[in-house]
């Protein structure tokens, strides 16, 4: 078999997917070809390190959560869910620091504590206007400011 | 019995609502789901729950599945599906989840007072995971891991993915190209 067409097979042969008499004829060139062999190798080394990378993991307690999974009421309609993350992430935040979300008395110092934004070098966190919406990011800043 | 007839036998009892028998056939697939949602997705903890969902979605579908393929191809395709629409909304909302932003603060906070992370090898995985696979469209991505991981057959892929063995073929070629570049240039990298 001359080389290049054993290059051509060669993902093939590796993958088990190469039929008699190819496959005899691959298992020939390798034997003899240096390049080949290595090239095989690598490709070895390639499913070596992504099973090591993800590993198999025991299944204790995998089978009992699904089965729990499937007796739970079926989730809400999907425009429902970011509405609810939305609420929920909020609802998160303001019970993390203490606060009370219809506390009309405390909004204004509600809505300093809830923006961490741009600090100007001070450290103090600023307050914005609270139609304003909070993103991912913004939440993470602040809880790192925070913490 | 062969493997094959059982499985049958499995999934008859699971679709009129045994779940003993579905149980069986989630403790039988579990393990490739899970790796394979972790390789797409490139988070194992994330895996997890997706792989739950997959079978959850398994279960509500099985009055629909045929046997025309086996319950694995069906498996492998729910799981496919399943980890392109958490990516999507991923890409889409710029989500962040909240044990996300726990692991975020308490590795930051860690790392503020010097102490070791205990999730250090975790992330050094998740990173290298990244760095080899994570240059693929998603695409070659799954038939790369459909082949490495859950040593599917060409035409398992094909099922799995619906697309043509040839296809198979070709996405798999681009993909072992790319990430063997990927790790050689890790490994490079590793050596300076």
């Amino acid at each position: 078999m001359r080389h290049e067409d054993a290059m051509e097979h060669l993902d093939a042969f590796c993958d088990g997917e190469l039929a008699a008499p190819l496959k005899g004829e691959m298992e020939g060139h390798v034997k003899e070809c240096g390049e080949c062999a290595a090239a095989l190798a690598e490709r070895a080394a390639l499913t070596e390190r992504l099973a090591r990378l993800i590993p198999p993991r025991p299944a204790e307690g995998f089978v009992e959560g699904v089965l729990n999974r499937i007796d739970a009421p079926r989730p809400a309609p999907r425009w429902l869910v970011p509405a609810f993350a939305t609420g929920l992430a909020a609802a998160s935040v303001l019970i993390v620091f203490g606060l009370s979300p219809v506390d009309s008395d405390s909004s204004e110092k509600s809505a300093d504590i809830l923006w961490a934004g741009e600090n100007n070098g001070t450290g103090k966190l600023q307050a914005i206007d609270r139609s304003e919406k909070m993103s991912a990011d913004q939440v993470l800043s602040f809880l790192l400011e925070a913490s | 019995m062969s493997d094959t007839q059982d499985e049958f036998r499995l999934v008859g009892l699971a679709r009129e609502g045994d779940r003993q028998a579905f149980g069986e056939l989630v403790r039988r697939h579990a393990s490739n789901v899970r790796r394979l949602a972790a390789g797409i997705l490139g988070d194992a903890s994330e895996a997890e729950d997706a792989a739950q969902e997959v079978f959850v979605k398994a279960w509500r579908g099985l009055k629909g599945f045929k046997s025309e393929s086996s319950f694995s191809t069906w498996v492998h395709r729910i799981t496919v599906n399943h980890c392109r629409d958490v990516l999507r909304r991923r890409r889409r909302g710029g989500w962040l989840t909240l044990d996300g932003l726990i692991e975020v603060v308490a590795g930051r906070r860690a790392m503020d007072e010097g102490k070791p992370d205990e999730t250090a090898g975790e992330t050094d995985a998740k990173d290298e995971l990244r760095q080899v696979l994570g240059g693929l469209p998603e695409d070659y991505r799954t038939v790369l891991l459909l082949r490495e991981l859950n040593g599917l057959s060409y035409e398992e892929i094909a099922r799995t993915m619906r697309v043509t063995v040839d296809s198979v073929k070709a996405r798999l070629k681009r993909a072992r190209r790319a990430a063997l570049a990927a790790a050689r240039h890790l490994e490079a990298g590793d050596d300076v």
